[in-house]
């Protein structure tokens, strides 16, 4: 028997999860009929061939999406134009030069360039979730500075947290101290996190040996979770 | 309109706010676990279409968590996947798995069967709107309805017996590329 447009309809309705208790029951009764088991199987493949096939196109959309859009149309270039394009340039480049070169890789601007906040991983934050049950990682991830410094460091957790605030608020002095001592225990969760931190740390107090000397560290061990990055930031220093 | 109204509306395109604005903060976090620029870009990539098929599904809600903070979760879980895959990385079993808890359940590779592989290879040689029509329905999952005001058909009716004839040549195209294979 083939099947009907009626059948096509239950057919795409199971496929999106959408019979209703009634057409169940239809459903598994046209499922004694061959025809109707062999279109259902088609479309089941042509679903996740499509589905295939649309991914596909989101990858190719997302390539578009990166490359530079191109210009306006383009303007007839004489040569009084073209002098001042080239004067425009020298200007630039020569004021980009001045700038690169008083900007060199200080410590300052490594440390800017490879910063960023530790993720929480461990709880993060939910919408709607009360400020008042926060834990440390939560109130770290809120950037509450001040409630973190107020959480006495009992265990391994807050003392890390304790540390990377100290790191936020400039206390660098304080954050060496903690990130070193956390660094040094490899029994401790958070110690490959602590001596990247520490390295960090190092830059922001505009002393590039020490940090160069834990970054060296680091990397003399393969399987550490930050040797990619210490490697990158070690290239630079 | 929430993003997943907005996604409904015009498809993976209001996604772009995200992906633009995204993008260089996901690219050098992920620096932790490699260096290797395009595989962050490939986990990147990744993680866009898995929240796109996770809004497509009606599982997002954007009153629990940010876009910022899923696409973070499942693009690393597919980094990590892949950098054990091929021996990069030492990690625990559990990292990567944090997607997990929030009930999300993720699908990097699709493998197609022989005869997927074909459907596949036939919608590749339909029309472009017949292509569009079955991608709207079948991965998009737009309704009839939602089609009709998309693509600006007259009716409904018009959209079904469309679709009804986009699949035929599909099984046409498909009838010919195996009589020409044997």
């Amino acid at each position: 028997m083939p099947v009907t447009e009626q059948d096509l309809d239950l057919i795409e309705k199971h496929l999106r999860d959408q019979l209703q208790e009634n057409e169940k029951i239809l459903f598994r009764e046209k499922m004694q009929n061959s025809a109707f088991q062999e279109e259902l199987q088609f479309r089941q493949k042509l679903k996740k061939a499509a589905m295939h096939s649309g991914r596909e196109e989101l990858h190719r959309k997302f390539e578009e999406w990166d490359k530079v859009e191109p210009t306006g149309n383009q303007t007839r270039f004489t040569r009084s134009w073209l002098n001042r394009a080239a004067a425009i340039i020298l200007i630039f480049a020569t004021a980009t030069v001045i700038f690169w070169v008083l900007n060199l890789n200080t410590p300052g601007k490594l440390y800017r360039e490879f910063y960023e906040p530790y993720a929480n991983l461990l709880d993060p934050l939910q919408k709607g979730s009360s400020p008042q049950s926060a834990s440390i990682s939560q109130l770290y991830e809120q950037k509450r500075y001040q409630a973190v410094l107020e959480r006495s460091p009992q265990d391994s957790l807050r003392l890390f947290y304790f540390g990377l605030t100290k790191l936020e608020v400039k206390e660098t002095t304080d954050a060496i101290e903690i990130l070193e001592q956390i660094s040094k225990a490899p029994e401790n969760r958070f110690s490959q996190a602590a001596s990247w931190y520490l390295a960090l740390a190092y830059l922001q107090d505009g002393n590039k040996d020490a940090s160069k000397k834990v970054l060296n560290s680091i990397c003399g061990q393969p399987n550490h979770s930050f040797k990619d990055a210490a490697t990158e930031l070690l290239s630079k220093l | 309109m929430n993003l997943v109204e907005q996604i409904k509306k015009i498809g993976p395109d209001a996604l772009k706010p995200i992906y633009l604005g995204y993008k260089p903060t996901f690219i050098k976090s992920m620096l932790r676990y490699t260096k290797d620029l395009d595989l962050r870009i490939d986990a990147f990539h990744e993680a866009m279409v898995s929240f796109y098929e996770y809004c497509l599904d009606g599982k997002y809600d954007e009153n629990k968590s940010s876009p910022k903070t899923l696409i973070y979760l499942m693009g690393r879980a597919y980094l990590l996947n892949r950098l054990k895959k091929e021996n990069k990385i030492t990690a625990r079993e559990e990292d990567g798995l944090e997607y997990l808890q929030k009930g999300i359940n993720l699908h990097f590779d699709i493998t197609l069967d022989s005869y997927e592989v074909q459907i596949h290879q036939a919608l590749q040689n339909l029309g472009e709107k017949c292509r569009e029509l079955i991608h709207l329905f079948y991965y998009h999952n737009y309704s009839i309805d939602a089609i009709m005001h998309r693509l600006n058909y007259k009716n409904e009716n018009v959209v079904s017996s469309h679709k009804a004839r986009c699949i035929s040549q599909l099984k046409q195209i498909m009838q010919s590329n195996k009589n020409a294979s044997n």
